[in-house]
């Protein structure tokens, strides 16, 4: 799963990836390959990434390889999932409180299509942060 | 007395005064009971089919030895030319003949009159061997019911022939003669049957009758041999497809190869195809129409789903193939072997697997925009959710000045602008759409203008909000301008004011 999608390998590499991209939205996981929660993330986002070709790319990035942006997008998850459209961030409300990023390992490959779909749908308009479809906080399980 | 009358379905082709004879003398004394004239029909033909019959035989024999007479050949063929009204058999020996010699004359021009004689011979064979030798019921008969259940005639002529004169039919051993299930019909017939038992004489003619149809079968069994045996030089291309034994069955029951070359495909695919099911027994596992084409290798060869599109495929190709024989178009057979090929290339697409979806990418989201669809319905549909003036200016408030609300005192709902004195209005109807007002205006010209005929349950009187009860003139046209008091100019019902009525 993880070597189906392609990784960058230097914080030079990342930001090229981030600012070449003009159309579509630019997905970056940053992770650690043999991490386990990377590996499910990994899973959804190769079985996604064919249909999401037209208006979404993905990268993998190695955080001990590019420790770069460890603290500047304070990357202490196993697995962190970032939005960039036409080098901007792009935040979604999941309803966790963390609005920058998804850091756990979402199951659902229809739930995940329809976050990116929603993301880019706002990023497109120009807004900087879009609303997930679905409320993932925690708040009525406990 | 009873006898059983072997008659010749069609007439010969030959003017025989013989066979005319008899067919008159069968004529003539079918409607009386003239046993002694039934019984010289019967004789005289028995006395054709004996002539016919042996000198077929005969010539047959002959045949079997396979030797080439050239000389004797050419000069008899120069005979046969001119007597073409000759005994057939002797026709059709000399032909055969000629077939041997033809690998010897293939470039003589003899060639094709030989080849249309063999046709000739072909066509009058199947005249005579193929004619359905119906037995005809007489008025009194053993068995009259036993020809509408087994319908092939050889059949029948073996099965008389078995029971012969028995009247319990139980004696009788019909295995193999016929299928199980119609054995047990016949026999359960056979025990309520109204025929009473033949005498000495007629069995004996009856039992002749039926040797004689049983060689002539068995003759004709042996032409279809031979010709098959000649298949390769009659009908290259057509024997190339299906296969020397089908080729000639084809053309035996099609009346040779020029006939076969006439017929459509689809009677090709349907040449020698068995009849309907006799008894009443079930059709669900009766094959769909398919005829001698069905033994060929290459339907037998086909998975059962894709046989149908075969046979006719195979049909189509092998009249082609006969057509190209008829004209001696291809004398090698190579067109033949390659309407072969194509119908095996065709079969085997037909059983590919179809290609593997390719999964699609979604399409880029709000790239294609949605189609808005406009138009009298949606208006309509839009108009049931609009919102209506009293809801505007319920929706507002004057400035400094409390609003009206439901149930006073600023609960309930608020009535915000509506029935306000200063808004302007002094009274909110209910706003009329365009539309309304039309269909309103047809309903009343419709109404009134029904001279008389209306229901019993229209009423004139209509309750308005302001003067309460009023009656209204179910005479008055719909664009009557009525007093001055009404305005005209936004009327919702009336019409310009000098345009007359027609």
């Amino acid at each position: 799963m993880s070597y189906l999608l392609p990784h960058l390998h230097s914080g030079w590499a990342v930001d090229q990836a981030i600012m070449a991209e003009n159309e579509r939205l630019v997905m970056i996981r940053f992770g650690h390959d043999w991490d386990e929660t990377c590996m499910q993330m990994d899973e959804v986002l190769a079985g996604v990434a064919d249909k999401i070709n037209n208006f979404a790319v993905t990268y993998l990035v190695d955080i001990t390889e590019v420790p770069d942006f460890n603290t500047l997008y304070e990357l202490y998850d196993p697995s962190t999932v970032m939005f960039f459209f036409r080098n901007k961030h792009i935040m979604i409300d999941l309803g966790t409180g963390n609005n920058n990023k998804i850091n756990w390992a979402m199951k659902d490959k229809h739930e995940f299509l329809d976050i990116v779909e929603t993301v880019y749908r706002g990023a497109r308009k120009g807004r900087g942060l879009a609303i997930a479809p679905k409320d993932h906080s925690t708040k009525y399980r406990y | 007395m009873a006898m059983y009358t072997l008659r010749l379905s069609r007439s010969p082709p030959s003017p025989d005064s013989l066979l005319r004879e008899a067919e008159g003398a069968g004529r003539r004394n079918l409607g009386g009971d003239g046993a002694a004239g039934l019984l010289h029909a019967g004789k005289t033909w028995a006395k054709i089919m004996a002539s016919l019959a042996d000198s077929f035989l005969a010539d047959l024999d002959e045949l079997s030895d396979n030797e080439a007479y050239p000389e004797e050949d050419n000069a008899e063929a120069g005979g046969a030319d001119e007597d073409s009204d000759d005994d057939m058999p002797d026709l059709e020996s000399l032909n055969y003949d000629d077939l041997d010699s033809v690998s010897k004359l293939q470039k003589t021009q003899r060639y094709n009159d030989i080849m249309q004689k063999v046709e000739g011979a072909l066509e009058k064979s199947t005249d005579l061997s193929n004619q359905g030798f119906i037995l005809e019921e007489d008025p009194e008969l053993k068995f009259p019911e036993l020809e509408s259940l087994v319908h092939h005639p050889i059949d029948y002529a073996r099965v008389v022939k078995k029971i012969g004169n028995e009247v319990d039919l139980t004696l009788v051993d019909l295995e193999g003669l016929l299928p199980s299930a119609v054995i047990m019909v016949v026999s359960v017939t056979a025990s309520t049957t109204s025929g009473k038992p033949l005498s000495e004489e007629n069995l004996l003619k009856t039992i002749e009758a039926c040797d004689r149809a049983l060689n002539l079968d068995a003759a004709k069994k042996k032409v279809l041999d031979f010709v098959e045996g000649r298949m390769g030089y009659i009908a290259p291309n057509l024997s190339a497809i299906v296969g020397s034994a089908v080729a000639a069955k084809l053309m035996g029951i099609a009346g040779g190869l020029g006939a076969l070359a006439k017929m459509p495909a689809c009677n090709v695919q349907l040449l020698g195809a068995k009849r309907k099911n006799l008894a009443g027994f079930s059709t669900a596992t009766s094959q769909f129409r398919v005829g001698y084409l069905e033994h060929t290798e290459i339907f037998q060869s086909t998975p059962p789903a894709l046989r149908t599109r075969a046979c006719r495929l195979i049909a189509a190709k092998s009249t082609l193939a006969a057509r190209i024989d008829s004209i001696r178009g291809d004398p090698t057979g190579k067109a033949g072997r390659n309407l072969l090929e194509e119908i095996r290339k065709k079969i085997e697409k037909w059983q590919e697997p179809p290609p593997p979806k390719l999964p699609k990418p979604l399409p880029v989201p709000d790239s294609e925009p949605k189609k808005k669809r406009g138009g009298r319905r949606l208006r309509k549909m839009k108009e049931r959710y609009a919102v209506t003036d009293m809801m505007k200016l319920a929706n507002r408030m004057q400035f400094g000045i409390p609003e009206e609300s439901s149930l006073g005192d600023g609960l309930g709902e608020g009535y915000g602008m509506l029935g306000q004195a200063g808004s302007g209005k002094l009274r909110v109807s209910a706003a009329q759409n365009k539309l309304a007002a039309k269909v309103a205006k047809k309903f009343k010209e419709k109404s009134y203008g029904s001279s008389g005929a209306t229901s019993g349950l229209t009423s004139s009187l209509a309750f308005t909000p302001v003067q309460g009860i009023e009656l209204s003139n179910p005479q008055a046209h719909g664009n009557h301008l009525g007093s001055g008091t009404q305005s005209t100019y936004f009327s919702e019902t009336g019409t310009f004011s000098k345009i007359k009525r027609t």
